[in-house]
């Protein structure tokens, strides 16, 4: 009697678990795997994207506008495509996805609670798998990502800093070298030197900037010019003017080439 | 249910994602649409985290949330403030170059005129005037003296005042942008670099107009 009971009962079970991983592989086939193709298919076609992180595309796209208007371009109005192409992924990402991953969620500790029989393939279950498959990779990726970009943007930041003060002091001393030149053709009366370089001093406004801090060294017909920075001391400029305010020599510390 | 909250919450975002202007970039638009996806998502959150699901998952959940939603947010706020910064610096850096580009010019120009006036002593047989125009026979009111060694059109000098005593040079950009945005320059865009070299027989001096 015992073994005519348990035969149906582990044939049942079997026929099951089958039946549940077929459906399975349909609900990754239909959530994850299809709408993945239909888009790739779509975005070769079309210019339509869908992206986890729509604020990194914009970002990309800040600085190519940057870019065009540094070559005379007025950069372009985006297109409907790419805004739906943002507003898609917001929306994918941001909504449908954790909706349906929390109402799964909640829908699987109703069915607990209830105490009915537990069924592998249930509604919960797909709503739980497909907000899954969307939010879980973006979702554990977020904190290192954040201190990834921080650390780049904070790299970014010191390396744009030195370059600006080099830019700087090269144009303050491109100011130095015309005072130089006008000092040496202006007679006495107007402050000059009447064609001598001699007892040629730096103006308080140019010896002291916020980025530099400059000596200027007459030798014979030549001026040597130094440059050390206020915010890098260890960034230090000489160059060699002659007496038409023309640079002949540039040198420079370590720390700025 | 769960088809009212989705539906609710894709019409918040696209209304939030709509309501700016749409301007050359879409960051207000990106930016209000992640607002009202959080404030969403919260929502979702307070209704989902109630009973019936037990206290533990609820901290387990929660905390979950609340880190992805701290990264997320910290992700695109760095972003935000990187690019922009960048872009700006961009900007920026092109027109300390043609900044740089006017002064080892102009000036040069003008100092030249001058040392030539000097060198005729005390009596002075040509005034400034006459021997820019001396330098430069083309000169007029209006004209460019600028060329550039790389064939760049972007850059021009203009004669903006000759006389025996005093010449001005204007030096303008086509593009690059200066400190003020509605400064209206001799020539280029509305609100682009300009420069001014003024010669008189007592130096050159200089006035950075934007």
């Amino acid at each position: 009697m015992n073994q005519t009971t348990e035969t149906p009962t582990t044939t049942k079970t079997k026929l099951g678990k089958s039946h549940t991983m077929i459906l399975w592989i349909i609900i990754i086939v239909c959530g994850g795997i299809l709408p993945s193709l239909v888009f790739r298919t779509y975005h070769a076609m079309h210019d339509f994207f869908l992206t986890p992180f729509p604020w990194v595309i914009e970002g990309g796209i800040t600085i190519n506008h940057a870019l065009q208007m540094v070559s005379g371009k007025i950069p372009e109005a985006p297109t409907l495509t790419l805004q739906l192409s943002f507003l898609v992924s917001v929306v994918i990402m941001l909504v449908i996805a954790p909706t349906l991953f929390l109402f799964g969620v909640r829908q699987r500790a109703i069915e607990r609670n209830s105490g009915k029989e537990f069924h592998i393939f249930r509604w919960s279950s797909a709503y739980l798998v497909l907000g899954g498959i969307v939010i879980i990779g973006p979702m554990t990726q977020s904190i290192p990502i954040s201190i990834i970009q921080l650390q780049v943007s904070s790299s970014l930041r010191e390396g744009q800093a030195k370059v600006e003060n080099k830019d700087n002091i090269f144009y303050e001393m491109n100011t130095i070298a015309l005072r130089l030149y006008e000092y040496r053709v202006l007679p006495k009366e107007y402050g000059g030197g009447n064609g001598s370089m001699a007892g040629f001093t730096l103006p308080k406004e140019l010896s002291t900037t916020r980025e530099a801090q400059y000596t200027v060294e007459i030798q014979d017909s030549l001026v040597a010019v130094k440059a050390t920075s206020v915010k890098y001391p260890q960034g230090i400029i000489t160059a060699r003017i002659n007496t038409k305010g023309k640079f002949l020599e540039w040198k420079y510390s370590e720390f700025f080439e | 249910m769960i088809f009212l909250w989705m539906l609710g919450g894709i019409i918040v975002v696209s209304l939030a994602f709509f309501l700016p202007d749409q301007s050359i970039d879409l960051w207000q638009s990106l930016d209000a649409a992640g607002i009202a996806a959080v404030i969403y998502i919260v929502a979702l959150l307070v209704y989902i985290l109630c009973n019936p699901i037990p206290a533990k998952h609820r901290i387990i959940l929660g905390a979950v949330a609340l880190l992805s939603m701290i990264g997320l947010s910290t992700h695109w706020v760095g972003m935000y403030s990187t690019t922009h910064w960048q872009q700006k610096r961009i900007l920026e850096n092109k027109s300390l170059v043609i900044r740089g580009i006017m002064i080892s010019d102009a000036p040069i120009k003008l100092l030249s005129v001058l040392e030539e006036y000097q060198e005729q002593g005390k009596i002075k047989k040509l005034s400034p005037g006459k021997i820019f125009l001396k330098k430069y026979p083309q000169a007029h009111i209006g004209s460019n003296v600028y060329v550039s060694p790389m064939g760049d059109e972007s850059i021009k000098i203009f004669v903006t005042a000759l006389s025996d005593s005093a010449i001005v040079l204007t030096a303008s950009h086509a593009f690059a942008q200066g400190r003020t945005a509605d400064f209206l320059p001799y020539w280029g865009r509305k609100g682009t670099i300009q420069e001014r070299y003024i010669l008189t027989e007592k130096g050159v001096r200089h006035e950075s107009d934007n």
